[in-house]
């Protein structure tokens, strides 16, 4: 082949160029650290490096999830540690409270120290971590406990995710440890804070003991409300069967705590303005529904002639089922006359079955002063059966068939009696299981020994049940305990998943590396030959390309 | 015996045949840069013999050479390497053109790396698990509206770059046409002008190298067949129609008249489209009509099917008002023609991030965060390619494409520009000036030269020395 001086030039620069070419990529790879740039130069690397690199995004926003998790659940576990140490001392107080030898001195002292430890518990309840109430469930804008123990929040669980499909819940809701106040059966589950906060007022009225007598074919009335102010009550009931003869023996048992309630009239109505009775109502004639509602002004709006109105409370029907009732209401009072404001039942407002609240004021505006925000008023009614709801929750049977006594204890506990009857003559209505601001039932106590012929039924009460409060601590302490430890098990769980993470988290930044990272050793060799083919290179073609036959010509 | 002038002439003969083959290595050394120079070589014949005649033998002396003369100056060149090389050339234009969009594409798009649409896609998924864990908080909240923006404006900013990208293809094709009517236009000039030459018998060397570099250039531009006559003219087609033929060249006209207001390329006279199957220009149409719009689109489902599924799922959560979630991306036009250039997260969204919905009922406001976990899993669950990927594998795989599409671009590329390399070299070495050849020839030309001028000096000397016997 015939080589000319362009030839070798071109080829010479084309060489150089080509070597220069490489060379600049290795030094790209060695300053950059990475094998490609460009998805063309590797596309298999490429789509790799990006699911990797999403792999890893993820794996380390899953990890820091974690490390939240932990420190959110490490946080609801000092939290709970805490009040099991308040709990503990709690129950030793309690015991000691509830010994006898103390002298009311001494036991209001015990009682200070119950109060001071309900209001740390109730300040614990209210936790919160970087601004979320951390036992409101998902309320988490809301302090779960008031200081009379009733619950804000809600039962519900939220989740984290910490891994791909992996959840864990991660919020304890307060109900279940500290309770909600909610529950049918009373001293099972009322809130911790009304717990000691009960306690703490029964130490101080331990000890009183007042008895009433009760004679054959007569019922006991309580007509005065002083007698049975807010406490705990233990009723004895001892039928003395020696001197008489025995009909038809009975035992009382007791199928709930709601006592039977019963209104001759069945109506019932308050009033929350300052001179207006403003609601009421007439259940139907077999309105099922027993119960008591507090009804609050929250709002005054003279400028829209409304006001609104919170209702608070429980309902059962004859069923025994459990209504509560936490309604907003906003009265109109511009608008309408005498009507029904709220329902419950069917959907019609006049339906027998139902229950009916009316607004039984002319409600053609109102005047200054006549609603304060804050007017309360506390309505209580029962079923119009005298069987209160419909369903015997106390019956009084004894039942022995032969000369000898029976006796039959029935606690109780008692909210303030609501003042409007406490001078009417009825049977005795008091507030019962729940304490607190009249959330409670309306009951009344009626017994009524018709069979007694002849002896005597003591009736005894004893105010203060302080001892019978250590068991429900001890309920405390356990779900406490298990509560700790079934979050000690998630923190576990998820320190495990943690370092799992971790790990991973090496390995995708190890794959990555292995997949883009340039392999520096490799690269220098390759440059190093490279530079050798380079000079090489420059060194013959500066060689070849000067000299030609002119510089030999003479 | 001859004697007498006869040296005179010989000589001078001899030295204007040294002189112009002088002249032509002095040419060749002139033009040993030029691009599409060929060497030229001056053919130096015998001048036709005289036959003396002989009056005692009748074959006498016969024949007496009467010296030498350039029977012709060729250019040195194959034209079946040409040839070859105009036939690689389109190949390589079309591969190139090809290969610069792809790679103009890769820097678009700008994976791998820590800033591209796929980083937002993680970012956003990220802030989705920042509000599961913190679901009323409002920085968070202001936060994921954010990295909403941030995704939406990456995919906006790529679909932007695309549409000014085809736009700039449209232009340089623009380039491309007034290029080939311009070389068509030189091509039929000098077509005329080497007839004009040739036809009077000699070669128009320089003037057929200029063509043929002309002719490389418009084939490295479009696939045209040539055809060349026995005057020496070189007819051009392109696409079954004549582009060039003598003196005569056909104009092809551009008007923006295709799909999307692109150009179209027509024959100017009848206005039927020019049909191009290869070369540079149809790298370009081709990345212009099929590469982006396939990129383009696929962008577009990205956005679409992000908006539809993102915003099923939000519209079953509940805000932190206690609504229901409405629309988290819209498109800022109605028609949701070009979903990927007008996603953005909804005005509701942004001017008040607690509208976004993380719970999935009223009662779990504000700590609920059910919704928001369904919203992290809409960029876990293969939702895309009926169930086949999710975005983040969609837009991966979209990227690799490209990617596999640019290396095989480049491959063929480098294997065209090698082989076409090949010829070039071949070529050169047929063509090419080589300076010691030519410094090896003048020498050879010089000493020829000296010696006749030695010819004419003695024949001079023989003259005189005749002359003198006389006097």
């Amino acid at each position: 082949m015939r080589i000319t001086n362009n030839l070798i030039v071109s080829n010479l620069l084309r060489d150089l160029q080509k070597n220069n070419y490489l060379m600049e990529k290795s030094n790209r790879r060695l300053s950059s650290g990475k094998d490609f740039r460009l998805p063309g130069e590797n596309p298999v690397g490429t789509s790799k490096s990006m699911l990797l690199r999403t792999g890893l995004n993820t794996n380390s926003k899953f990890i820091k999830n974690m490390d939240e998790g932990i420190a959110w659940l490490e946080y609801t576990d000092d939290a709970l540690g805490d009040v099991t140490e308040l709990f503990i001392r709690a129950r030793e107080l309690a015991i000691y409270g509830a010994n006898d030898i103390h002298d009311q001195t001494s036991r209001l002292g015990i009682a200070e120290e119950m109060d001071a430890i309900k209001n740390s518990i109730h300040m614990i309840s209210n936790s919160d971590y970087a601004g979320r109430f951390i036992f409101s469930g998902e309320k988490t804008d809301t302090e779960p406990y008031r200081v009379d123990g009733s619950f804000y929040g809600n039962d519900n669980y939220f989740q984290m995710e910490i891994g791909p499909g992996n959840y864990l819940e991660i919020n304890l809701p307060g109900s279940v440890v500290f309770g909600n106040n909610e529950s049918i059966v009373p001293y099972s589950r009322e809130s911790a804070i009304s717990m000691l906060e009960i306690v703490s007022r029964d130490l101080r009225e331990e000890g009183e003991i007042k008895n009433l007598a009760v004679s054959a074919n007569s019922s006991l009335s309580m007509l005065n409300a002083e007698d049975l102010q807010k406490g705990h009550y233990s009723f004895t009931v001892t039928k003395d069967f020696s001197s008489g003869t025995a009909v038809d023996a009975q035992v009382i048992e007791q199928q709930n705590h709601l006592l039977a309630p019963q209104r001759p009239d069945s109506f019932f109505n308050g009033s929350i303005g300052a001179t207006s009775t403003l609601v009421g109502g007439v259940p139907g004639n077999d309105s099922p529904y027993s119960g008591s509602l507090e009804l609050e002004v929250l709002e005054v709006n003279p400028a829209a002639d409304s006001l609104t109105v919170q209702m608070l409370g429980h309902l059962y029907d004859q069923e025994g089922n459990y209504y509560r009732v936490h309604e907003m209401i906003d009265l109109d009072m511009g608008a309408l006359e005498n009507g029904a404001i709220f329902s419950l039942g069917s959907d019609s407002l006049n339906g027998e079955d139902d229950f009916v609240l009316y607004s039984t004021v002319d409600r053609d505006g109102f005047a200054d002063g006549e609603f304060q925000a804050g007017d309360t008023v506390i309505l209580s009614l029962s079923s119009a059966l005298s069987a209160g709801t419909g369903y015997d929750k106390m019956e009084v049977d004894f039942s022995t068939a032969g000369p000898g006594s029976s006796t039959f204890t029935y606690y109780f506990h008692s909210g303030a009696l609501n003042d409007d009857f406490a001078d009417e003559n009825f049977d005795l209505y008091f507030q019962t299981l729940t304490q607190g601001v009249g959330h409670g039932f309306d009951g009344r106590l009626e017994l009524r020994f018709a069979e007694l012929e002849s002896g005597t039924v003591t009736f005894d009460y004893e105010k203060g049940r302080v001892g019978d409060r250590i068991g429900i601590m001890d309920d405390f302490i356990d779900t406490l305990l298990t509560t700790r430890a079934s979050l000690g098990g998630k923190v576990h769980r998820l320190e495990l998943n943690k370092n799992y993470l971790e790990s991973h988290e090496l390995r995708l930044q190890s794959l990555l590396s292995v997949n883009e990272d340039a392999d520096i050793a490799a690269t220098i060799l390759e440059l190093k030959i490279q530079e050798t083919i380079h000079r090489s290179a420059l060194a013959s073609g500066a060689r070849i390309i000067q000299p030609s036959l002119i510089d030999f010509l003479r | 015996m001859t004697f007498g002038f006869m040296g005179l002439e010989l000589g001078k003969r001899a030295l204007q045949a040294q002189n112009r083959s002088m002249e032509v290595i002095g040419h060749n050394i002139a033009n040993a840069n030029t691009e599409g120079f060929s060497r030229q070589r001056a053919e130096q014949v015998t001048t036709y013999p005289f036959t003396k005649p002989s009056l005692t033998m009748p074959a006498g002396a016969g024949q007496i050479g009467t010296g030498v003369k350039i029977a012709s100056i060729g250019r040195i060149r194959n034209e079946f390497v040409d040839a070859r090389i105009r036939n690689e050339s389109k190949g390589l234009g079309y591969g190139e053109k090809l290969k610069e969009g792809l790679y103009e594409l890769e820097l678009i798009f700008n994976e791998p790396t820590e800033y591209g649409v796929r980083e937002s896609l993680d970012q956003f998924w990220e802030s989705i698990q920042e509000l599961i864990n913190n679901p009323e908080s409002l920085v968070v909240r202001n936060n994921m509206e954010q990295r909403g923006l941030a995704l939406t404006h990456s995919i906006n900013f790529v679909a932007e770059q695309l549409l000014e990208f085809r736009k700039d293809l449209d232009t340089q094709i623009g380039y491309q046409v007034t290029e080939i009517n311009s070389l068509s236009q030189k091509i039929a000039d000098l077509n005329y002008q080497i007839a004009q030459v040739e036809g009077t018998g000699r070669k128009a060397n320089d003037l057929e190298d200029t063509r043929d570099l002309l002719l490389k250039g418009l084939s490295r531009l479009a696939d045209v067949r040539l055809v060349k006559d026995e005057r020496g003219q070189v007819s051009v087609s392109l696409g079954g129609r004549r582009l060039v033929q003598g003196d005569y060249y056909q104009l092809i006209d551009k008007a923006a008249t295709g799909e999307g207001g692109v150009l179209e390329l027509t024959w100017s006279d009848t206005g039927a489209p020019v049909i191009i199957t290869s070369g540079e220009i149809r790298g370009i149409m081709d990345v212009r009509d099929e590469t982006v719009p396939h990129y383009q689109k696929g962008l577009d489902t990205l956005a679409r099917d992000l908006v539809y599924f993102f915003n099923e799922q939000h519209q079953q959560g509940i805000d932190l008002y206690g609504d229901e979630g409405g629309e988290f991306f819209v498109f800022e036009n109605d028609m949701a023609l070009e979903p990927a250039r007008y996603i953005t997260v909804s005005s509701r969204i942004s001017e008040d991030p607690k509208r976004i919905a993380a719970a999935h009922d009223i009662d779990s406001i504000p700590g609920g965060n059910e919704n928001a976990i369904e919203l992290a899993n809409v960029f876990t669950t293969r939702l895309m390619d009926d169930g086949g990927s999710t975005f983040n594998e969609y837009y991966t795989s979209f990227i690799s494409t490209l990617g596999v599409q640019r290396h095989a671009a480049e491959n063929l590329t480098e294997n065209q520009e090698h082989l076409l390399h090949q010829l070039e070299n071949w070529q050169e070495s047929i063509s090419g000036v080589s300076l010691d050849e030519e410094m090896a020839n003048l020498i050879r030309y010089q000493h020829a030269f000296n010696a006749a001028a030695r010819l004419i000096n003695v024949t001079d000397q023989l003259l005189e020395t005749l002359i003198g016997l006389i006097r």
